[in-house]
């Protein structure tokens, strides 16, 4: 069991530190192609504006005759502006003159891509445009226009290892390499794509603060992978680090859940654990009417073991019946004398759901009692709810309890969930209210609803009722008010040695008076 | 005068290009017999204040019955202008001519290739002259339509609204550079008065836009005038506000291609 919680453990550590790194490694991605695109697109907005800027100062020229002083201005825009490759001037559809690198071409392309309400015109690179293998931007304003190169765009982005393409109004603008083949944007997601039949990353971002612009970046897988790979190989020895410390831990608490199987054993053998005894108090009289018998393990070295966890311990280790045993034998001799002497009191026993599943305790406990003259009726055994689940053994077993004279009680009720119907099969005698139910009283409404109804439906099976974790004088009140007949907790006292308990029963027995004065009921 | 044969008598005003006999022959007689139209459309129908209008730097008196001598002061007008205008019967058929009429030599006229960076050069230059005008070009297939500005008269008037003049004085430059073009001015007028009399009033109003561009440079032989009279209202007639929106005027432009 522990090596497959070892092993189990380890594999999901490795996992989530490997998912952790790849989330890690894919962020880091968009985070650099967002930033390329960043760049991208303030470039590409401070490029449109400034060409259109340019043609403005260009048609505010005062000469319009393709004189020396106008061409001498367009040559001015044209190196000062080192994306610009030529600047026509134009009448209608006729270049009068221009300057730059397309000296007599006058692209004339059928469509133009936008036609803005400012009357700037503009072709985005197509076949159209193209002047010796590069496509170009046109843009036309008045009786001017440019030819820009997009290619400059591109060589300001860092761009190791991508294929990238700037889409400026959802129409490509510029790609590097110019004529990349590149999935268009409409039909990509926003952020990284892994395309895992054409074995690339496709990541894609968009921008919209002058006019849309979407980038689309592709690279080979293998280029995020060997990213990867770095950070995985320093992950697998911070991993391997920390599954040894799981491993170890796992060994650690093994070594302690084993070595307190072997005490225990021990020490049940030697008979060497210790019995308490809680009163359980009737709210109406104030009188004690018995206690429940809680077993206290002390280990050699003085460590107080956790009544949960010992339990838990034992019924693992199948020694749930020899604790049981233990507790019993205990009972009998150290109060043995003072059952005999007041029939009346009952010592609640706790059965682990060992006990539930044969005859063989039934039949130690009647040879226990009987060689201790003690009566059957002054021992009550205690069922946890969830024991009743084995039912119809179970069933038959509480049914023969109770002819022998046993008082069978469900132990820890409300917390396993069992219906009335469910109960209603069992022969049963009393029901413990669990202490967290007790706990809550006057503080969280919802939960006090939840006890009122675990009380109802004790009242409907008939069952007397004891609350267990009674701590203070509002919340016994408040159980007596509900009609609960009988309460065990810290409010009347402690779990107590037998000698402190007998002593406790003779007080009690001598001075029985009504738990809490008439005068405080009136005034409550 | 009324030339009973030709096709688009009585509701023509044009002239042809100079050199071709017949159909200057033909021009003037339509010429004449729409004038005489316009003139007598002021009559029976019409009770409103006498509004004049400028043509040629003159009073013309044109809502009242007109005398032979202001008759002929429109048709001098008209030949000057070189401008025709028709009814909506004959639109297609006047257009027609105009477009081969000023299609003859292959100089004038643009390749299919080039109809489309031409159109759309014109488009963005339009755009830019009316730019903050709140009027529009768009394209309506291979055509741009410039408006509608509605209101462009005042009722029963042929004086050109002032906010008017600062649109045609931006756009008539660029309609001079463009010359490759039909410029038509569709004019329509509100419902008040006589269908007859609209219809003249309409035609005499697109003159009077054609007589504005002429003067700023425009080639009179490429505007055709056509007066829909009331019969395309945008809006309703029975508020002063619907009536000034169907007084307006769209000017197309139709490239001239082979």
């Amino acid at each position: 069991m522990f090596a497959g919680a070892a092993l189990a453990g380890t594999v999901l550590l490795f996992g989530l530190v490997t998912w952790i790194l790849w989330r890690e490694t894919i962020t880091n991605e968009q985070e650099k192609v967002a930033a390329v695109a960043q760049t991208l697109g303030r470039n590409t907005e401070q490029l449109m504006e400034d060409a259109r800027n340019t043609l403005k100062r260009l048609n505010k020229l005062p000469a319009h005759n393709c004189s020396k002083a106008q061409l001498q201005a367009m040559e001015k825009a044209a190196i000062g502006h080192p994306y610009i490759r030529a600047i026509g001037y134009w009448h209608a559809a006729t270049r009068l003159c221009g300057v730059g690198f397309l000296q007599t071409r006058a692209l004339k392309p059928q469509h133009a891509d936008h036609i803005y309400k400012s009357g700037v015109i503009a072709w985005w690179p197509s076949p159209q445009t193209e002047v010796d293998g590069v496509q170009l931007f046109l843009m036309r304003y008045g009786d001017y226009d440019l030819a820009i190169d997009p290619r400059t765009l591109l060589k300001t982005a860092p761009m190791k290892g991508y294929r990238i393409g700037l889409w400026v109004q959802n129409l490509r603008m510029a790609a590097s390499p110019w004529d990349a083949k590149l999935p268009s944007p409409d039909s990509l997601q926003s952020g990284l794509t892994v395309d895992n039949k054409h074995n690339r990353l496709i990541s894609r971002v968009s921008l919209d603060t002058v006019f849309p612009i979407d980038i689309v970046a592709v690279q080979p897988t293998s280029s995020l992978w060997s990213l990867y790979r770095h950070t995985l190989e320093f992950a697998v020895l911070v991993g391997l680090a920390l599954a040894a410390l799981w491993v170890y831990g796992i060994w650690r608490y093994g070594r302690y859940r084993l070595s307190l199987t072997v005490e225990l054993r021990d020490a049940l053998r030697k008979h060497r654990l210790r019995v308490r005894y809680q009163p359980v108090i009737d709210l109406e009289s104030g009188r004690c009417t018995g206690a429940e018998a809680l077993a206290r393990w002390v280990r050699d070295d003085g460590e107080l073991v956790d009544q949960d966890l010992f339990i838990r311990v034992a019924e693992a280790a199948g020694l749930g019946t020899m604790l049981t045993e233990n507790v019993l034998s205990a009972i009998l001799d150290e109060l043995g004398g003072l059952l005999r002497e007041h029939p009346q009191l009952s010592i609640n026993l706790n059965m682990t759901p060992q006990d539930l599943e044969s005859h063989e305790f039934q039949d130690l406990l009647s040879a226990s009692l009987a060689s201790a003259r003690v009566a059957a009726q002054s021992i009550k055994l205690e069922i946890t709810e969830r024991a009743l689940v084995n039912n119809a053994k179970v069933r038959a077993l509480i049914r023969s309890f109770r002819k022998l004279g046993h008082q069978v009680a469900v132990d820890d009720f409300g917390t396993g969930y069992s219906s009335l119907s469910y109960l209603e099969s069992f022969e049963l005698d009393t029901m413990k209210i669990d202490k967290s139910f007790v706990n809550v009283i006057g503080k969280e409404a919802v939960t006090s609803q939840v006890i009122l109804h675990v009380i109802e439906m004790a009242k409907g099976l008939g069952l007397d009722i004891v609350a267990e974790g009674a701590e203070t004088l509002e919340q016994v009140q408040w159980l007596r008010r509900q009609g609960v007949q009988y309460g065990q907790g810290f409010y009347f006292s402690e779990p107590l040695p037998a000698d402190e308990f007998c002593e406790f029963v003779r007080n009690n027995q001598a001075k029985v008076r009504p738990l809490i004065p008439a005068r405080k009921w009136k005034q409550s | 005068m009324i030339n009973k044969h030709s096709p688009f008598a009585p509701g023509l005003i044009g002239r042809s290009r100079k050199g071709d006999a017949v159909m200057s022959l033909f021009g003037r007689t339509v010429i004449m017999s729409a004038v005489i139209g316009i003139a007598a459309c002021a009559g029976p129908g019409q009770q409103k204040k006498q509004t004049p209008i400028s043509v040629a730097n003159k009073q013309v008196p044109w809502q009242q019955p007109a005398t032979k001598a202001q008759a002929s002061v429109a048709v001098k007008v008209a030949r000057t202008l070189s401008v025709m205008a028709v009814d909506p019967d004959h639109y297609q058929v006047a257009r027609n001519q105009r477009i081969e009429a000023l299609s003859s030599r292959p100089d004038d006229v643009l390749s299919p290739k080039g109809v489309g960076y031409y159109m759309e050069v014109l488009e963005a230059k339009l755009r830019q002259s009316i730019a903050g005008m709140d009027i529009g070009a768009v394209f309506q297939g291979k055509d741009i339509v410039i408006g509608p500005v509605e209101d462009a008269f005042a009722h029963g008037s042929v004086n050109l609204a002032n906010e008017v003049r600062p649109m045609l004085a931006a756009v008539a430059p660029v309609l001079t550079e463009f010359s490759k073009t039909l410029i038509t001015v569709h004019c329509y007028t509100d419902s008040s008065g006589a269908d007859d009399y609209n219809r003249r009033l309409s035609k005499l109003r697109g003159l009077v836009i054609a007589r504005y561009l002429v003067k700023a440079g425009v080639n009179g032989s490429r505007i055709l005038v056509v007066g829909y009279g009331e019969s395309k209202p945008v809006a309703s007639n029975a508020t002063a506000k619907g009536r000034a929106r169907n007084r307006r005027i769209e000017i197309e432009l139709t490239p001239l291609a082979r």
